[in-house]
């Protein structure tokens, strides 16, 4: 092949290099590290990936990320992992950040980037978002409400992809405590960081007078829209949703009984292309039951329905992720990750240690994103 | 709408050597370049192809022919496609860029695939020969962006 090709099929050949082959191909010539580096190829990459992630063909579809966290070692361990029977390990990956706090808060990934977060204990304003597949990182610059410009607040983060810009964001919502104490203002202040401008920006958030239900706070990205769990000045529980493109807030319901019922604890995650709560039960601070609500259809009320009850007095502790098979991912009191089957009620080892509230388990991609950016910050590191 | 084969009209395509190749209109059809110029009606006979020669049209023609037979199944044309692209590098690159021109979608997605697996894992240097590129950078660029992903060459 010692003929010129055109750069177009060059394009089309590269396109179908998986990530790491591609890192290797930017040091073959100047045309070749541009056109990889370029935000089209990247997209184009990504849209394959997508594609494929989707139809289920040629590639690994069924990649999960796994964190793990070791109280002896103090550190945080990342992996992928495949869906089957054993959790195979398919690739470590590597972590070069350290938080403050025991571990981070994953707070979401989209398209193959953690959004990462120092708040888990006390709260730091280190905002992390990183693909591991290529060892890529930004560090968001600090917000503009924190503890010393507004006193007490509680917050929570969105991250998500804005397909429209081609953009990825993080949504920063803050209610700042009123002056009564206890209560807390609405509507939040909100602010959105987008990878592209590298800034935070206030937008306009008078259309979301609600306030994030805060323990132990959780989001969901899905059909284009982050998803979180918040309740209104009557204290009824809904959840609230960004759309990452038009940057407005709309809410949903949620299943009848998770409304007004005082909810010692619940969480929301992506559950396809649509959301799932998991909903624990008990009495004080001890939790009896876990109950899985689905819904069938986005963005229909009616279309909630309970899927199981997991019994926890047996030593099982939250509900990490919903697998592809209808298994269950659980932590256990003694800090293991159990697989468990709804129908014959059976757990099964997976031979995973951690401890108990540091399991976070998603579906995951291998993905470019982030590596035009390093390339930006190189160059303006080059010109100073 | 499918045409039968033995109903399907015969076109001439002329190569950039000379050669007239006799095909059924329904396989050659699969080139989208001729499936317009059928569809407009500026099909003469025989249509010149100039930048395509005669052993590759050939070659063309044959995967076309095989594409266009409505009987074989998807495991069948996976494999008769893998052994299809057993090629040496210069056949290699005269079909791929015959696909390009002819704008034939899926024999160009099959040898861009067998080519990415033919660099996958090579190490650069290895790459800029088979592509006959030549290595631009400077030493100091050259070894900036490999610290910069020096994982990635462990």
């Amino acid at each position: 092949m010692s003929d010129f090709l055109p750069r177009e099929i060059f394009f089309e050949i590269l396109l179908r290099l998986p990530h790491k082959a591609l890192l290797q191909c930017t040091t073959v010539c100047k045309s070749w590290n541009s056109m990889i580096t370029s935000p089209n190829f990247i997209t184009t990459h990504l849209n394959r990936t997508t594609l494929s992630y989707i139809t289920n063909n040629n590639t690994p579809a069924d990649l999960l990320l796994l964190r793990q966290y070791f109280e002896s070692g103090n550190k945080e361990r990342y992996s992928l992992r495949r869906d089957n029977e054993t959790l195979r390990r398919y690739a470590r990956l590597e972590f070069p950040f350290e938080s403050q706090n025991p571990f981070f808060r994953i707070v979401g990934s989209c398209n193959g980037l953690l959004c990462l977060s120092d708040d888990f204990g006390f709260y730091t304003y280190t905002i992390i978002l990183y693909n591991p597949s290529i060892r890529k990182s930004v560090t968001l610059p600090g917000p503009r409400v924190t503890f010393k410009t507004h006193g007490p607040y509680k917050f929570a983060l969105g991250f998500g992809f804005d397909a429209k810009h081609n953009d990825h964001k993080v949504v920063r919502i803050a209610n700042i405590q009123g002056p009564v104490g206890l209560e807390y203002i609405v509507p939040p202040i909100v602010q959105l960081y987008s990878v592209a401008s590298g800034s935070w920006r206030e937008i306009d958030s008078s259309a979301a007078p609600y306030e994030i239900i805060d323990r132990y706070w959780s989001q969901a990205f899905v059909n284009g829209a982050i998803h979180w769990l918040a309740s209104d000045r009557q204290y009824d529980n809904l959840i609230l949703s960004f759309d990452m493109g038009t940057e407005v807030f709309g809410t949903m319901k949620l299943p009848p009984c998770l409304v007004r019922s005082f909810v010692m604890d619940m969480s929301i995650k992506a559950f396809g292309e649509s959301l799932l709560v998991v909903e624990y039960d008990g009495a004080l601070f001890f939790r009896e039951s876990c109950s899985i609500w689905v819904m069938k259809e986005y963005g229909v009320a009616e279309s909630w329905s309970k899927r199981c009850t997991v019994s926890l007095r047996g030593g099982l502790g939250t509900a990490v992720a919903l697998r592809k098979k209808g298994e269950i991912l659980m932590s256990t009191d003694d800090g293991e990750l159990v697989s468990y089957h709804p129908e014959t009620q059976q757990t099964k080892d997976l031979g995973i240690h951690g401890t108990k509230d540091s399991f976070y388990v998603d579906n995951y991609m291998e993905t470019l994103v982030l590596l035009n950016n390093s390339a930006r910050d190189e160059e303006s590191k080059n010109a100073d | 709408m499918s045409l039968s084969p033995s109903t399907s009209k015969m076109l001439s395509l002329k190569s950039s050597d000379g050669k007239v190749l006799e095909v059924e209109e329904h396989v050659a059809v699969l080139c989208e370049t001729i499936k317009s110029l059928v569809e407009d009606g500026c099909a003469d006979s025989p249509i010149p192809l100039a930048n395509v020669d005669g052993a590759t049209l050939g070659n063309v023609m044959e995967w076309c022919k095989k594409h266009a037979d409505q009987k074989a199944s998807a495991d069948d044309l996976e494999d008769w496609d893998a052994e299809f692209v057993e090629r040496d590098q210069g056949e290699l690159y005269h079909l791929i860029m015959a696909a390009n021109y002819l704008n034939i979608k899926g024999l160009l997605d099959l040898i861009c695939q067998k080519v990415a697996d033919m660099i996958k894992g090579k190490h650069p240097e290895k790459i800029r020969e088979i592509f006959n590129i030549e290595n631009d950078f400077t030493p100091e660029q050259q070894e900036q962006i490999r610290k910069d992903n020096s994982w990635a060459f462990e």
